[in-house]
């Protein structure tokens, strides 16, 4: 995936931080991959911090959705490297969150289904991905 | 701190970085919960996706 990405500072491979950059200025970001009660399945979050704590809540509007996307995209290729059995879970704060990794996920679809098995939730189980059908949450692991 | 790039992702380590796990961040414990929530309902797919190349 060759879109512009944020630098990103890591002290380990399940924490990337960087720093939004747009029309509303420079906002802190944390991506996030959090061991869950079943083995080799991580969650992902993607917060705001302020004042040291940490908002998944916070509407940004920075004008660099673009950019942040490919940026998580390119953090879950490099968890991944790492953790080549791992899973990872994504469930937005809201459901125009939600609908937002759709997007990703339906914009970039031929590249990452090279890479990733998709499957979407809906309906208390889960699917293969896929384009334009509407999910509560998505998975992916490497093929 | 040392420097790296994985595919087109610039890495900078830094090993005094803030760490926030379950239980130091109540959005991540949040986060892990509703994940576990869903797992405790279906567990992980089951089927392997085939892909038509």
């Amino acid at each position: 995936m060759q879109l512009a990405t944020y630098e990103v500072v890591t002290n380990k491979t399940e924490q990337f931080n960087f720093i939004s950059v747009g029309k509303n200025g420079n906002i802190q970001k944390v991506i996030l991959f959090s061991t869950t009660a079943m083995k080799d399945l991580y969650n992902l979050t993607l917060c705001d911090i302020e004042n040291g704590i940490l908002d998944d809540l916070s509407i940004s509007n920075n004008g660099d959705t673009e950019k942040i996307l490919a940026t998580v995209a390119q953090c879950v290729y490099s968890f991944t490297n790492n953790h080549l059995e791992a899973s990872v879970y994504a469930e937005g704060s809201s459901h125009a969150r939600t609908r937002l990794y759709q997007m990703g996920l339906n914009k970039y679809y031929d590249e990452i289904n090279f890479h990733f098995d998709i499957f979407g939730y809906k309906n208390e189980d889960w699917h293969p991905f896929e384009k334009n059908t509407n999910y509560d949450a998505f998975l992916v692991r490497r093929k | 701190m040392e420097e790296f790039k994985i595919n087109n992702l610039k890495v900078t380590y830094n090993p005094e970085q803030v760490l926030f796990t379950p239980e130091n961040s109540p959005v991540v414990k949040k986060k892990v919960e509703a994940a576990n929530e869903m797992l405790r309902k279906t567990g992980l797919p089951k089927f392997k996706y085939v892909v038509e190349k």
